[in-house]
């Protein structure tokens, strides 16, 4: 077994499923998509262009976020912004995330008594 | 400029569905310009769209559901019964390639004559492989096609479910193979030793007449080293059995050599017209009183019927050797 490959690949897994909070956290505020990924890498979350633009394509096509075009400046930017459904979810899963953490917290103290 | 960014959004989109493509390329084409510098040079952009990946990696990433021709809930199915398939109609085509090729009735073995044998043997297998392969994939794209939805590919009954094999099924008894040394030891030698002997002992005598002998000695004696190497074959395959005492790969490889070798030249040597003497047909005509056409007719069709039978046998044999051979080992507690 390759200890830093497997590593790597079960914390990619981890991370991967965090990723979409991630992104409907800072979507509280119109964003464009170089910025919400400047902002997301700033903030230390590890996700890629190719990985997030697809991904905010998805969540608008599953009405979780809103969009618009904005054609008045030179570069024309198409904004994101969490919809009421979105706002929703959002808050349940902050709620789902808590748990889980508090879970997970408990299960590790456990584990080195 | 050279149109990068431009052949690059073609490059993800032409892999969308119709409805998708000018929404994503405009998306794209903003992002990958808010990447870049104001005024960019031809490097900024070929990096920028070198962090955005490979366009099929990115485009199956703007697709929302995973599409496969077969899925991987089918693959070990599929190649289970793929390798299964191709190596019978492999063989089928190997051995009905050579046969048809011998029985075409040339004389004459010239460079052009073996050339065709051998390009025109291997061109009908890798036929049939294309072949066996084409049907067997389409057959399993369809299954995968009509349980596309999640619902019906989840839907199982705990009554479903397979018995665990009582004991080893992969199991070959010795005293099997054993036997079957012997047998094919005895029985070999008998059948060559007859053929050799064919004046005296293929025959028959009826009040005390003797007749002529069924064969005719000039046609029958290049067959008698083939029928020795069919004989030591079955005894190697025999002993290969007895030696890895379960159905393995090697095990079901030798069997089907060997199947294939004895059929082949099972009918090689009844289809052959020329090996029947006619001067026994006649001597058994004195006392049969039925007319020498219908008794070389009774002896023709009797010679189909055992082709057939024996050919149905062996593919029957050839399939589930190799289906023993390919299955998992039956877990350690019932292989007792």
């Amino acid at each position: 077994m390759d200890y830093r490959q497997t590593l790597d690949s079960i914390k990619s897994e981890l991370r991967r499923g965090t990723q979409m909070v991630a992104v409907l956290s800072l979507l509280d505020r119109n964003q464009y998509g170089y910025s919400l990924l400047q902002d997301l890498i700033d903030k230390g979350v590890a996700i890629e262009a190719g990985t997030l633009y697809p991904l905010l394509r998805r969540l608008e096509s599953q009405g979780i976020l809103e969009s618009r075009w904005d054609t008045s400046e030179s570069r024309p930017r198409k904004y994101y912004t969490l919809s009421l459904d979105g706002k929703r979810l959002y808050d349940d899963l902050k709620q789902e995330w808590n748990d889980l953490v508090k879970d997970m917290d408990a299960l590790m103290k456990g584990e080195r008594k | 400029m050279k149109d990068w960014i431009e052949r690059y959004t073609y490059d993800v989109a032409r892999r969308l569905p119709e409805q998708n493509r000018a929404e994503v390329r405009r998306e794209l084409d903003a992002n990958i310009k808010d990447m870049l510098p104001d005024h960019p040079t031809e490097e900024d952009i070929k990096k920028a769209l070198a962090t955005l990946g490979h366009p099929r990696v990115l485009a199956a990433n703007y697709r929302t559901k995973q599409r496969y021709l077969i899925s991987p809930e089918w693959m070990d199915d599929y190649l289970q019964v793929l390798k299964i398939v191709l190596i019978v109609f492999g063989s089928i085509a190997l051995v009905s390639g050579i046969l048809t090729r011998m029985l075409d009735g040339t004389t004459e073995f010239s460079f052009e004559w073996i050339g065709e044998f051998v390009g025109g043997t291997i061109a009908d297998v890798w036929n049939a492989l294309i072949g066996a392969f084409a049907v067997v994939t389409l057959i399993f794209a369809g299954i995968e096609a009509g349980t596309k939805s999640q619902s019906v590919k989840c839907a199982w009954k705990v009554e479903d479910l397979p018995e665990v094999p009582k004991g080893n099924t992969k199991k070959i008894s010795r005293t099997e193979s054993i036997l079957g040394i012997v047998l094919s030891a005895v029985f070999g030698f008998l059948w060559v030793y007859l053929l050799y002997h064919n004046q005296t002992m293929l025959t028959g005598y009826v009040d005390g007449v003797r007749f002529s002998p069924i064969f005719v000695d000039a046609a029958i004696r290049p067959y008698i080293p083939f029928f020795v190497v069919g004989a030591v074959l079955s005894i190697a395959s025999h002993y290969v059995r007895l030696l890895s005492g379960r159905y393995t790969l090697s095990v079901a490889t030798v069997d089907t050599v060997e199947k294939v070798f004895s059929l082949g030249l099972g009918i090689l040597f009844l289809t052959n017209a020329n090996l029947l003497n006619p001067a026994f047909l006649s001597d058994m005509d004195a006392v049969l009183n039925l007319g020498v056409d219908t008794l070389s007719g009774y002896i023709g069709n009797a010679a189909t019927g055992i082709l057939v039978l024996s050919s149905i046998g062996a593919l029957v044999d050839i399939i589930s050797t190799w289906v023993k051979a390919m299955k998992k080992d039956a877990p350690k507690e019932t292989a007792k």
